[in-house]
């Protein structure tokens, strides 16, 4: 706890009160501002770990934000709480819930990069929420950095009548200039007066080792006490505030929170998803009526199997509730499959919760895990009329049974310089996209738009995107619904045997193209073994690629030894005990990392 | 698997005890041998004939505990190498001579010698023949001068065919050759070739080895460098394919994976090995196969040439249970083309193979690799033993 005295809070709807976040690009010196603008007001000074508001190792090593914080920070007689919103288009609702606990965002933006697509996403969110928009342009201390270019994309976006302040968030140079503009062109809360009803709206749900589940709250309205009795709204949970407080910038208790005010609590609750992002928080004794509109359930959109080294299922099982605690994203469910045992089915928010959360369990809990190739979640309807969603191949009804399949759609934003147009138009195509949009930001710099399926987002696109265009592109996607496709399930045979962990769901116009690439890599996966074996991949009962891994003729060596049997012997004993080691396939040996392999798209 | 308070002793068995005698000295190391031989020591050989002579009377190479009081009739006697016939042939003959001293040596004992052909002369070969030697071994390798460049073998073809033609007329009637196949650049047609020149020299038996890329050999460490790059194995049970073919249309059949020969005159000593049979191997780095009281031991002698002079004891030796037994009639056995005899694998483990093996034996059927008849199991396909063995190890 600090020892710092604080700034006492202002009276409800106090206009002194400023609630702002920032909206910006990976890498565009977010969490240096907020260090920076943390130091002017006072709040910090001097030794402390750069990027204060990014918790989490992993977010520090990747330079991102993914779960949002919120900061209190006082400046001239006012009080700013600065809220960290999530840098990612995974996180687009926990984005728009920061959003909503805020009245101001500083839209920032390098002035040696330019906009990219995620600052867009967001900002226009936050135009839509009605959010007083303070442009920036940052970085403008470095020899390369090109404000009036940058200046000119951000009139296109948002018109020219905004003043943009040139700042160095590393050098401090022109932040003050924020602050007063923070005071001026921020307007402070509006707080709902009708009545008195206590509405918090929960911006962030963080679990905490020792202290359980901290949710932090923007205050719409009515005043809040600690020890209060509360409800959370969406699912009538009731419980008690343990402790109320401010970040200021460690957590402070407080004895109460007035409407406006952001701040978090501490109650009973254990699991995050008890305290979702989104939910209203009430008083158990007397409820609002309403909730803070918008409340969503996460929905999980991209789905894998994880599947652990041998013997670590208990050790896996015990990693995913507690990534469960801390992330409201995630879901799982345990799922068997042939060839690579007891695992679990996992469910997330897109393709960099996933790498996230995969990641975490490698480096939080050491382990070594086998994961499936991502699928998204397909709306089957049957001809019986009923609709299923299906994130698992092997979940996949008889086609017989189907009417049609629906997958998901996006659309997927692209900011690159213009010179790669065409490449991105080429990889849009190639990956089933219809183009919606095509605009110049500035002569340099264009924006694409494109209708396209998650699956195939999902798929190597962002790595292609990087590729094809030197890694200057950016890309965001929103998630528009669901379009009728003639999607397949894919099955590979290695000597008869269907391989779950390799079935996959796929548009029917791909089918070929990938069951060729399949059997191919598993030709050269597979050792040769007594007997001819057949790799193929079908559609059903239709086989549409085949490869032959053609019999062993020899294993034998064909040597002297002389009299030396027992080094015959310990050779001998040192092949059994790696063929001890084979997975079976019917009756095809094959080593254990073959599927782990045969997955791993980088090796194609 | 049944416990005996005595494993039985291979020798009462089969009536068969062989001796190994080693000589490592070589004039230039192939590049793909992992043997312990050496070149450049010729000052050691003298010192060192002196010591095999002695080990001859005394069998100082045998290990601890090893049954040797009796000494059982000796049935075979192989020198091999390195290169015996680089070192002067009265000696290889003291050393024969000393093994008559102290061992019984059955009449109809075979007695090899291996040689090289570069280093054998009319001279030697009558010494040989005079002092006992009745079976003659040559390294010929290959046929093919730049195959055998390749293999850092140091004579060429017509060396090789004298050397053999030689044997013939000094009046050996039981001359064996050695070759590689699967040598980097080989063709079907020199293999065939090397096959058809060694034949018409009427030798008696053929050792056919596929070449293998050992640990520490100059040849694996070409193979690294990538300066040889190994045939594909297919080519290589290609050529297999074609030794069985041109072999036995000369009149040889296969015993073993890598050993054909003309009727009668299959090699009894390397026989000895296949069968589980037990052996004293003298000089260094000599491998033995010996029964103890309640056992059986493997040893094997110090590789040094010099250590070995001084008559250093064994440097290992490992005992053998029933199970280590059972598995090595298995593993042995199945290399030849006999197979493993249920008769004779139930009186040297003391259990019968189905007794020993229900599973594995059905399940090495089931999948084609193994056929059991009502007096031997068989591999199916020879090629692929170790496929077959693995279960039994």
């Amino acid at each position: 706890m600090s020892d710092r005295p604080i700034t006492p809070a202002p009276r409800s709807g106090a206009p002194l009160l400023r609630n702002i976040c920032t909206i910006a690009h990976i890498d565009h010196g977010k969490s240096t501002l907020a260090d920076r603008m943390l130091e002017l007001t006072g709040v910090l000074k001097g030794s402390h770990d750069a990027q204060y508001l990014d918790r989490m190792d992993l977010e520090r090593e990747r330079g991102i934000t993914i779960k949002a914080a919120a900061v209190r920070m006082p400046y001239k007689d006012h009080i700013f709480n600065l809220i960290d919103t999530p840098g990612h288009v995974d996180f687009a609702y926990e984005v728009s819930r920061a959003l909503n606990a805020c009245e101001g965002a500083i839209l920032l933006v390098d002035a040696t990069q330019g906009v990219e697509a995620q600052t867009i996403a967001t900002l226009f969110q936050a135009i839509e929420v009605g959010l007083d928009v303070i442009p920036v342009i940052n970085k403008v201390d470095l020899p390369a950095a090109d404000p009036d270019r940058v200046e000119e994309e951000i009139h296109h976006l948002i018109g020219g009548n905004d003043e943009i302040i040139r700042l160095s968030a590393k050098t401090g140079e022109g932040v003050d200039v924020l602050l007063d503009a923070i005071i001026e062109r921020v307007r402070p809360p509006e707080v709902d007066t009708s009545d008195d009803a206590v509405r918090a709206l929960i911006f962030d749900s963080v679990f905490d080792p020792y202290r359980g589940v901290i949710t932090y709250v923007r205050m719409m309205s009515g005043e809040i006490h600690d020890r209060a009795q509360v409800r959370l709204m969406s699912t009538g949970f009731v419980t008690s505030i343990g402790e109320l407080g401010v970040l200021a910038p460690g957590p402070t208790p407080v004895q109460r929170l007035g409407a406006g005010e952001v701040g978090y609590l501490i109650t009973g609750i254990k699991e995050v998803q008890n305290a979702r992002v989104g939910d209203t928080v009430t008083l158990a004794a007397s409820p609002a009526a309403s909730s803070v509109p918008g409340f969503r359930e996460p929905k999980p959109m991209v789905w894998t199997g994880l599947y652990p080294e041998e013997g670590e299922y208990e050790e896996l099982r015990d990693a995913l509730d507690k990534l469960r605690l801390n992330d409201a994203g995630f879901v799982y469910e345990p799922e068997t499959s042939k060839a690579l045992g007891f695992g679990f089915r996992c469910g997330f928010l897109g393709m960099l919760h996933m790498e996230i959360a995969t990641e975490r369990l490698h480096r939080e809990f050491n382990l070594e895990l086998v994961v499936t190739a991502p699928t998204v979640a397909y709306r089957v309807v049957l001809t019986s009329g009923e609709e299923l969603i299906v994130h698992s191949p092997s979940d996949l009804p008889d086609p017989s049974h189907i009417e049609h399949i629906e997958e998901p759609f996006v659309d997927a934003m692209i900011i690159s310089p213009a010179a790669f147009i065409g490449q991105i138009m080429e990889l849009c195509q190639e990956k089933r996209g219809e183009q919606r949009k095509l605009d110049y930001l500035s002569p340099e710099r264009v924006e694409l738009t494109y209708a396209m399926p998650l699956g195939e987002i999902i798929f190597e696109f962002f790595d292609q995107l990087k590729t094809r265009t030197r890694g200057y592109a950016s890309l965001d996607y929103d998630i528009t619904g669901y379009r009728e496709a003639p999607m397949v399930r894919v099955d590979l045979l290695v000597h008869g045997t269907a391989v779950d962990a390799f079935s996959t769901i796929v548009h029917r116009d791909r089918a070929y193209n990938w069951g060729r690439a399949m059997t191919e890599r598993l030709k050269d996966l597979i050792p040769r073994q007594q007997f001819d074996v057949a790799i193929q991949a079908a559609i059903g009962a239709k086989i549409i690629a085949r490869e032959t891994v053609k019999a062993r003729r020899k294993d034998v060596t064909a040597k002297c030894y002389g009299g030396d049997i027992t080094r015959k012997r310990k050779l001998l004993e040192k092949q059994k005990k790696g063929k001890a080691k084979m997975r079976q396939i019917g009756e095809v040996e094959v080593p254990p990392d073959v599927f782990i392999r045969a997955l791993r798209v980088e090796e194609k | 698997m049944p416990t005996l308070t005595r494993l039985p002793r291979p020798r009462d068995v089969l009536n068969e005890f062989g001796i190994y005698v080693h000589v490592p000295f070589c004039s230039h190391r192939c590049w793909y041998c992992d043997f312990n031989a050496y070149a450049g020591l010729d000052d050691q050989i003298a010192p060192y004939m002196d010591a095999l002579e002695r080990d001859a009377r005394e069998a100082f190479s045998a290990p601890d505990g090893a049954e040797l009081d009796q000494r059982p009739v000796v049935t075979s006697i192989f020198i091999g190498g390195g290169t015996p016939s680089l070192v002067p042939a009265p000696s290889i003959v003291c050393v024969v001579d000393a093994l008559r001293d102290g061992w019984t040596i059955a009449s109809d004992a075979e007695i090899t010698i291996e040689c090289n052909p570069e280093s054998i002369t009319a001279a030697k070969l009558d010494a040989y023949l005079a002092g006992g030697i009745n079976r003659i071994s040559f390294g010929v390798q290959s046929l093919d001068n730049a195959l055998l460049e390749r293999l850092g073998r140091i004579h060429d073809a017509a060396t090789a065919l004298e050397a053999l033609r030689l044997a013939k007329r000094a009046g050996f009637d039981n001359v064996s050759a050695d070759l590689i196949y699967g040598v980097p650049d080989e063709t079907d047609d020199a293999w065939r070739r090397s096959l058809d020149g060694v034949l018409a020299t009427g030798v008696d038996h053929l050792s056919c080895y596929a070449l293998i890329y050992e640990e520490g050999t100059p040849l694996e460490s070409f193979r690294k460098l990538g300066k040889v790059v190994p045939i594909p194995d297919d080519d290589v049970a290609r050529r297999w394919d074609m030794t069985n073919e041109i072999l036995g249309a000369g009149g040889f059949v296969r015993y073993e994976i890598s050993n054909w020969t003309k009727p009668g005159r299959a090699s009894k000593h390397n026989s000895l090995y296949w069968k589980c049979g037990e052996y004293l191997g003298i000089g260094a780095g000599a491998h033995s196969h010996l029964a103890t009281r309640c056992g059986a031991v493997r040893s094997w002698t110090v590789k040094s040439p010099e250590r070995y002079a001084s008559r250093a004891r064994p440097a290992g030796s490992e005992q053998i249970d029933v199970r280590t037994r059972a598995s090595e009639v298995m593993l042995l056995g199945l290399r030849m083309t006999e197979g493993v005899s249920k008769d004779a694998f139930a009186r040297l483990v003391g259990s019968s193979i189905e007794e020993v093996y229900p599973d594995e034996l059905e399940a090495a059927v089931s999948r084609d690799l193994l056929a059991v008849d009502a007096d031997a199991v068989t591999v199916r396909r020879p090629f692929l033993l170790n496929e077959a063995v693995l279960p039994f190890v």
